[in-house]
Order: structure tokens, then sequence, then C-alpha cells
């Protein structure tokens, strides 16, 4: 076989050589075009995500509703925490682990958000110093997820 | 930086989700690398080059390093 010249295969190139005809072919693993890893770890994003935020209601609504008091308030509030981590760390790791060109696409999107935000931030002030609308920290942060997401699928469009 | 990467793929009559699934990478890195709007990271070029049994400098062709050789 040809690449077999020129030294050992990683690890992971290994493995799928060594499997059947349909693995060969592209289809069997790369589903989408994600790699496995990647596809594995942006399943474990929408599942976070959707763990998140049925805690995250589920405790606000609790909590305003006065449903829950004293120890069970805390108690609630650290298991939306505690999500919110698991959140999180499942995103660094798709991040991490990402297959090299989207990683250098996520790493944009997100420099390109921060950005957005930050001049949002500063406009935003401008135009309430200057008697225009004053914007929360709320509409700040959807601000920042927009031009994040829309930068997202601006590269992966580009580089399709 | 312009490649043969196309060109060989075709020759072993491979896909690009074939060819990206043989280097551990998505198909729109296979794409995006093979119409030249990406260049891969070095590790990847050199996976790249033992795949196809051939040097990098065989693979991926530097323009400015040719334009400069032609003066």
């Amino acid at each position: 076989m040809p690449e077999r010249k020129g030294g050992a295969a990683p690890a992971g190139m290994r493995r799928r050589m060594s499997g059947s005809g349909q693995e060969a072919s592209g289809l069997g693993t790369c589903f989408l075009g994600q790699t496995p890893r990647d596809r594995r770890n942006s399943a474990a994003i929408l599942i976070w995500t959707a763990i998140w935020a049925v805690t995250f209601t589920a405790t606000l609504w609790t909590i305003k509703a006065g449903l829950a008091e004293g120890v069970l308030t805390w108690g609630l509030a650290a298991l939306t925490a505690v999500t919110s981590i698991m959140l999180l760390r499942s995103y660094v790791r798709f991040v991490r682990e990402a297959d090299e060109m989207i990683q250098k696409l996520y790493v944009d999107a997100l420099a390109f958000g921060f950005a957005a935000g930050a001049i949002f931030f500063a406009a935003s002030e401008v135009l309430a110093a200057l008697g225009g609308p004053v914007y929360d920290n709320n509409e700040l942060f959807t601000a920042m997820c927009l031009a994040y997401a829309g930068k997202v699928v601006w590269n992966m469009w580009r580089l399709r | 930086m312009n490649n043969r990467l196309r060109v060989l793929r075709a020759e072993r009559g491979w896909s690009q989700a074939a060819l990206a699934e043989r280097l551990d990478v998505s198909r729109q890195t296979v794409n995006a690398i093979e119409v030249g709007k990406y260049d891969p990271s070095l590790p990847l070029a050199f996976r790249i080059a033992r795949l196809f049994g051939q040097p990098i400098e065989a693979i991926f062709h530097d323009e400015e390093l040719r334009d400069n050789a032609a003066q």
C-alpha cells in the first residue's frame, strides 16, 4: 500500500486503515464531513446544552415562584453551576480536540465574538450618554453570541 | 501555497471523505487544502506526504519561492 511508505501511520490512521471497506470509503465514519471525534464532542455539547437549559430554567422558575427555600435553593443553584461547568468543559474539549482547520475557524469566531461584544459595549455606553437606548448585560451577551455564531457559520460556508 | 493533493487523490480513486478519514481530519479540511484556501500544519503536511509516499515538497509548492527562483 502506498500509504505505508515513509514510516508508520498515526494511531488513529492505523485503526481506520485496518477497518472494513465501508470505513475506508469514508462513508462509515466521516458522516457530514466531521471526524468521529468531532462528531462525538459536538454531541456532548448538544447534550450538556440541553441539560443546562433545563436545569437553568427549572432553577430560575422554582426560585422565582417561591417553591424552594433555604438549602434547596442553594442546591438548585449549585446544580445549575455544575451543569454550566460541564457545558463549558465539553465546549473547551471540542475546540481543543477539533480537527486543525475547524479549531482555527472556532478560535477565529471566538475572537470575532469577543471583539463584537467589546465594540457593542463601548458603542452602547456612548449612545446611552447621548440619550439613546440603554442596553443591559443580557443584550451585550446576546450580541456576542450572535456575532460568534454568525462568524462560525460564515467561516464554515467560506471553507465548505 | 499550491499543492497536488487533488491529483494524487484522484490517481488513487479516493473521495475527499475517504482521504479525510485516512488523515484523521474533516472533509472540509481536505477540500480547503485542495482549493488552496487553507495551508495545513506541518504535522498534517507530513501525514499527507507519508500517506502518498512522497516528500512534502513534491506535494506542496511555495509560489513565492518559485517566483524568486524564476527571477
